[in-house]
């Protein structure tokens, strides 16, 4: 049986009396990519934010590799972190720092790599992203949403990860360049075999390029299989999601 | 009665841990403030904000501090027939105990409540998440240049604000109210010994460190706080580290005024 790179085993958050996630379990398999969906304050960033321990689960494990995490050195957490990038729902941006900066302060400040390499990868991420040159002296104040979205995608994937968390990366973004990101994302999975967690909304989108999904409802994992297996699914609360959103689809497109 | 001990021993251990947490940032802060590779540029860019851009206030509270002094000095000191004192007394007083105090109460005001301000904007905008993912320490990126920033230009501002009070001092002293400048100055020089030095010194770095911590605190920890959201939690966040760093300023002052002075 293949270990999976990623597990939560019996994870439970809460903050105050608002209990989040409850005796959470889900696997991340290497090399896939995992959507895991669900209504709007669900939990599904709270989920994703203990895998890089952004947060501690109050009870249960986040294992790595079948470790769990709270069972490894600080050197170990350290070089466990370098291999993670995530993408935040809001970009994250240094709105003090230009685009080139906030591209290179991984390369610069995490990894220390030399001014020239810096330059190289920073303008190479840039160019495959469509963001032009001259992009890379403006402030993120001055960008569209969607340029800053490219940004965080840039700044995520110059170092290379193993494994991308990207929290809703295609919210505030127009129809086309919606689908340049999921192409890109799925592009990217399959050149660099990256493992992708994706918090995500657009339904049924993700299912042409996760390999897997899991639905959070209530504080759980109400579901957890293939796109095929979801589409398949009897759970009326699943159905409801998924149809819900193919009929605001069916809708929008009968606007169109 | 036993609802109201539950009570205060629930808020006792709320302050114990929050004083616990100041404690260990306040440590990590001055740990990283030359934690190898040095961080010279930010460094530099903080003693810019902290101190030069603080100049221009400095020298104006410390004229007028010292210009108030020379007035209220010389009237109290005329009654005894005393005024020849007034460069001594304007001195030791600003030296002493004016010089550090007023130039931290100034430094918040200006910097302190800028540096709370923006870095829990950093955290309600998850630029200091970010940099944890990024395998980058947010209080070494972010609070180690405004740690080493804080004590280098602390005593700095505090020097030039003795200075430019004791200037002050003698415009009202000498100039307008006809004291000997020969006098003024020979006062104060016999007067002042390396002990008001080294405790305006000590003093003004214990300000900068107390200062510096709770305005990255506040501002750190903005997401802790139960409306810690969003603008509201820039507000409070800018509000409690003028509040807190100026009245712990004032304790701490007397805490080490109390203990400099019992010292023989």
């Amino acid at each position: 049986m293949i270990t999976p790179l990623i597990q939560f085993q019996k994870v439970s958050k809460a903050f105050g009396n608002n209990q989040i996630l409850k005796e959470i379990d889900l696997s991340i398999y290497r090399g896939e990519i995992t959507t895991i969906i669900g209504k709007s304050g669900v939990g599904k960033t709270v989920l994703i934010k203990h895998i890089i321990g952004l947060l501690a689960p109050d009870s249960g494990k986040v294992m790595f590799e079948g470790r769990p995490l709270f069972e490894m050195k600080k050197s170990e957490l350290k070089d466990l972190k370098g291999k993670f990038s995530y993408v935040f729902q809001g970009s994250a941006l240094f709105d003090s720092m230009t685009v080139f900066e906030n591209i290179a302060l991984p390369l610069k400040e995490g990894a220390r790599l030399p001014k020239e390499e810096v330059k190289k990868r920073v303008y190479e991420r840039m160019e495959q992203l469509d963001l032009d040159d001259n992009v890379d002296r403006k402030y993120p104040s001055e960008l569209s949403g969607g340029m800053k979205k490219r940004v965080a995608l840039a700044r995520a994937l110059v170092t290379n990860p193993e494994i991308v968390l990207f929290d809703e990366p295609t919210t505030g973004l127009d129809p086309i360049l919606r689908n340049a990101v999921h192409n890109m994302i799925s592009g990217y999975q399959k050149k660099f075999a990256f493992t992708g967690v994706i918090i995500s909304h657009e339904v049924p989108d993700v299912f042409y390029f996760s390999q897997r999904i899991a639905m959070i409802n209530d504080a759980k994992i109400i579901f957890e299989g293939t796109p095929e297996e979801i589409k398949q699914a009897d759970n009326p609360i699943i159905k409801q999601f998924i149809g819900g959103y193919q009929n605001d689809n069916c809708k929008k497109m009968g606007e169109l | 009665m036993t609802a109201i001990i539950k009570n205060i021993g629930a808020k006792s251990i709320v302050l114990f841990e929050e004083m616990g947490r100041i404690a260990i940032f306040s440590i990590k802060g001055l740990f990283h403030m030359f934690s190898l590779p040095l961080q010279p540029s930010k460094i530099i860019h903080q003693i810019n904000f902290i101190g030069a851009k603080s100049i221009f206030i400095i020298c104006l509270t410390g004229g007028f501090t010292g210009m108030v002094l020379g007035l209220q000095g010389y009237y109290t000191l005329v009654k005894f027939g005393s005024e020849g004192m007034l460069g001594a007394a304007v001195a030791l007083s600003l030296i002493r105990e004016l010089g550090p105090v007023l130039t931290a109460l100034m430094v918040i005001g200006r910097a302190g409540s800028a540096i709370a301000a923006e870095i829990s904007i950093m955290r309600i905008s998850e630029q200091i998440d970010a940099l944890e993912t990024m395998n980058i320490s947010s209080i070494r990126f972010l609070m180690g240049p405004r740690f080493a920033a804080a004590i280098i230009s602390f005593p700095l501002l505090t020097a030039l604000f003795d200075v430019i009070g004791i200037f002050g001092g003698y415009l009202t002293g000498s100039v307008l109210l006809n004291i000997e400048e020969s006098v003024y100055f020979h006062r104060m020089e016999s007067s002042i010994v390396m002990r008001d030095i080294n405790e305006g010194f000590i003093k003004s770095i214990l300000f900068a460190l107390v200062v510096i911590t709770i305005c990255c605190y506040q501002g750190y920890y903005t997401h802790l706080k139960r409306e810690g959201h969003g603008a509201q939690g820039v507000r409070l966040a800018t509000t409690s580290a003028v509040v807190l760093s100026s009245v712990l300023v004032l304790v701490v002052d007397y805490i080490i005024t109390s203990f400099l002075l019992s010292k023989p």
